[in-house]
């Protein structure tokens, strides 16, 4: 029975190194790194105006 | 000119078809293959499965250019291969090579199961439901902290800044009068005379504001005219007023921009946006702007055509940084003013500046202290964790309101004749959505006013689950001819359909990663690739920023453009090119997510899908300030020469309770009364995923 493949693995507690032990395929891409982030309520304003302020 | 032109068009009738352009060249090639390449520069397409015979273009039917289109059979793109070239040549013998671009077609359903090549399938395609996802421009910002520090920060130290400001401001701008700090002011002389007159003008309102402080209260009318008002029981003694004595530190504002808030502001709406400052700002602007209109305060709003207290406020952190100073060296000194003047001619003051600038409609009159618009008695529903004034969208309307006095012996008689104003205006861009006058006979102090009636089909072309500012101007002559006064009130209210969302709870289960690249595709965002080739190796930093942004009018989700900035480059135009190139960027990038797409997340996680009414009810700004979000990462992407690197991101979310209020019952003026609280389960990001992959 075949496995289900969509599914991608949740590597962000994965150790580093493992990433050369045993590489995982992203579109034919070697994974590097999967760091996972918390997401912050901001307040965002549609543009148009100046003090663009990420970038 | 030899070209090699290639772009999708369409697909129909089994075939993808292209335009093809080659120019003055003669003939061309197609191939088709599973991944592209770079080769000295150039992208190829690679891991072919389909190189087509050099094929000669009838110069015949193309005689002008080398433009046609281009069928080719969709079958030609086995194996999931996507990628295809157009090559063309001059002569058969492949003289004169011209490369199109690399496309990628998209394969029916599951075009990103290759996204896995290293496993088979087992999702049958069938399963795969067709998704769009918009791409846009990055169209959101989020304010500039300098900006809500600086309102912050002036809201609540203007007080105690204003007293010692304006020495040292003074002192700072006096390059015209004395010697020593007037190089600072020659410093920022590029500026223009205009930054010169600002600062002075600010200093000038810091001496007025200290004064008005020391003085009291500044916009007590000229007991004149109160003696001359209709509502005048001749004693001048007790100018009346909402505003209690410690009102004056209320909000952190002055105690003039105090009672001048309480006097014009309905407490319920002081409430609401006691902490959002820049609405407070323009609420507070607007209505000096009003009672300005014709002046009586030592300092002229409307003829500066902008209120100098958001100014100031705009500038506090920086003269707290020149105080700050004390007596330090005069170059000290120049780089703050420096930076004050940078500050001022940010085009974030400008802009500040220019919102400031609106200048309100309406009849001028003489402010009269003794009265005031009340509208307390207003039926509130706790709603966002604010009491808040109701109105059910759509239906007939009505707004009453009191005009009141504190005054302990009021007259009896009424006004014979007055005219009521009032405006419905979004409180963030003042524009005005909803506009009226109605004139009314015999208006008795204390008593209920009615007057202010919007149609059905008024309100229900007004905004629903949000804040509108209502505006009341009330005018009436005096007893001396040409004398005219007035009052005003700010007056929140939200309008609601069914339901409306109120709060969101606590979180339901475990966090869900959305990492099914299929399932999930919508929420997959491919941010950036790239990679360099001159150098033997390279590096890239990137400060990365992604963005969620609750859209609540798109069905669809979009995607939102990624900017780059280069912050540190290694290598220098005219120099070689260094051995490993070292790069330093920020990045950002984002997506719009939509109710629907986050709605059809639910039942697979054991919730069933908010219906339409629900889903209605949290098309709202409150549930924006939740799901509206952002994530910061430092990620490092490293390869050699020719390298490709990719950064993907996909979300996790956490299911939260959510309570909605459903509206019970309402009255004949189309004021909610009641309401039913109903608790719903909804998605929301939790966090993100950064995937960053390399070619191999």
């Amino acid at each position: 029975m075949k496995q289900a493949t969509t599914q991608f693995p949740v590597l962000s507690q994965a150790y580093a190194g493992a990433f050369d032990d045993n590489p995982v395929h992203l579109n034919g891409q070697k994974v590097l790194f999967d760091k996972q982030v918390t997401l912050l309520p901001t307040e965002l304003k549609p543009q148009g105006r100046p003090h663009d302020s990420a970038t | 000119m030899a070209l090699a032109y290639l772009n999708y068009q369409r697909s129909a009738n089994d075939r993808h078809y292209f335009v093809a352009d080659i120019g003055t060249n003669a003939f061309f090639q197609i191939k088709i293959g599973k991944q592209k390449r770079r080769y000295q520069g150039l992208e190829l397409v690679d891991e072919e499965v389909f190189t087509s015979p050099i094929l000669a273009l009838n110069k015949a039917r193309h005689r002008l250019n080398g433009r046609f289109t281009l069928p080719l059979p969709i079958a030609l793109f086995q194996d999931r291969a996507s990628f295809v070239q157009l090559l063309s040549y001059r002569t058969p013998d492949k003289v004169g090579p011209a490369l199109s671009a690399v496309l990628q077609v998209r394969l029916p359903a599951a075009d990103l199961s290759e996204l896995f090549p290293n496993l088979a399938l087992s999702i049958p395609q069938a399963a795969v439901e067709p998704y769009r996802v918009r791409n846009k421009a990055f169209t959101y910002q989020e304010p500039d902290i300098s900006e809500s520090l600086f309102w912050n920060q002036l809201l609540n130290a203007l007080p105690g800044i204003v007293e010692q400001a304006i020495p040292v401001v003074r002192q700072l701008v006096g390059g015209d009068r004395s010697g020593s700090s007037g190089g600072g002011g020659s410093s920022s002389g590029g500026s223009g005379s205009s930054t010169h007159d600002l600062i002075n003008a600010i200093a000038q309102l810091v001496q007025t504001i200290t004064s008005n402080n020391t003085n009291g209260a500044t916009s007590s009318p000229e007991t004149g005219a109160t003696d001359d008002s209709a509502s005048s029981s001749g004693d001048t003694t007790t100018p009346a007023t909402p505003a209690t004595a410690e009102s004056a530190s209320y909000y952190g504002l002055t105690p003039s921009l105090a009672q001048v808030a309480c006097r014009t502001i309905s407490p319920d709406t002081l409430d609401i946006i006691q902490d959002r400052p820049q609405q407070l700002g323009k609420v507070v602007n607007d209505s000096l702007l009003r009672l300005g209109s014709q002046p009586r305060a030592s300092y002229q709003y409307a003829e500066a055509k902008v209120a100098w207290a958001p100014i100031i406020a705009a500038v506090a952190p920086y003269v707290k940084d020149i105080l700050a100073l004390g007596n330090q060296n005069e170059a000290d000194q120049r780089r703050h003013l420096e930076r004050l003047v940078e500050l001022l001619n940010d085009p974030s003051l400008t802009a500040l500046m220019a919102t400031m600038s609106h200048v309100p409609s309406g009849r001028a009159f003489t402010p009269d202290d003794r009265i005031y618009i009340d509208t307390n008695h207003l039926p509130k529903i706790e709603l966002q964790q604010k009491e808040r004034v109701v109105y059910r969208h759509g239906q007939a309307l009505t707004i009453p309101f009191k005009l009141a006095t504190d005054h302990p012996d009021p007259p009896a008689r009424p006004i014979p004749k007055a005219i009521v104003e009032a405006k419905i205006q979004d409180p963030d861009s003042m524009s005005i959505l909803w506009e009226k006058e109605f004139r009314l006979k015999d208006v008795f102090l204390n008593s209920m006013v009615n007057a202010i009636m919007v149609l059905p089909e008024e309100s229900a072309n007004l905004p629903v689950n949000t804040d509108l500012k209502v505006e009341i101007t009330i005018v009436w002559h005096g007893k001396q001819p040409g004398n005219v006064y007035g009052t005003i009130k700010n007056q929140f209210i939200t309008l609601v359909k069914a339901a409306i969302f109120d709060r969101i709870g606590d979180s339901v289960g475990d966090s869900i990663p959305l990492n099914d690249i299929v399932q999930h595709r919508r929420f997959w965002h491919k941010v950036w690739q790239g990679g360099y080739t001159e150098s033997r190796r390279w590096n890239i930093d990137f400060d990365a920023k992604y963005y969620y942004a609750l859209d609540l009018v798109e069905v669809e989700p979009a995607r939102l453009e990624t900017r780059v900035k280069i912050i540190e480059d290694n290598a220098h135009a005219g120099q070689a090119m260094p051995d490993r190139r070292r790069v330093r960027a920020k990045l950002k990038s984002g997506m719009e997510l939509t109710l629907d797409m986050l709605n059809q997340l639910l039942p697979a996680h054991g919730h069933p899908a908010l219906s339409a009414d629900e889903l209605e009810a949290l098309k709202s700004a409150g549930l924006q300030t939740y799901l509206n979000q952002t994530a910061r990462a430092h990620l490092e992407f490293r390869g050699r020469s020719g390298d490709t690197g990719t950064l993907w991101v996909y979300p996790e979310l956490t299911i939260h309770q959510i309570q909605i209020l459903r509206i019970s019952q309402t009255n004949e003026q189309g004021q909610v009364l009641g309401v039913d609280k109903q608790t719903l389960h909804f998605p929301r990001p939790s966090s993100i995923h950064f995937i960053g992959t390399q070619s191999e």
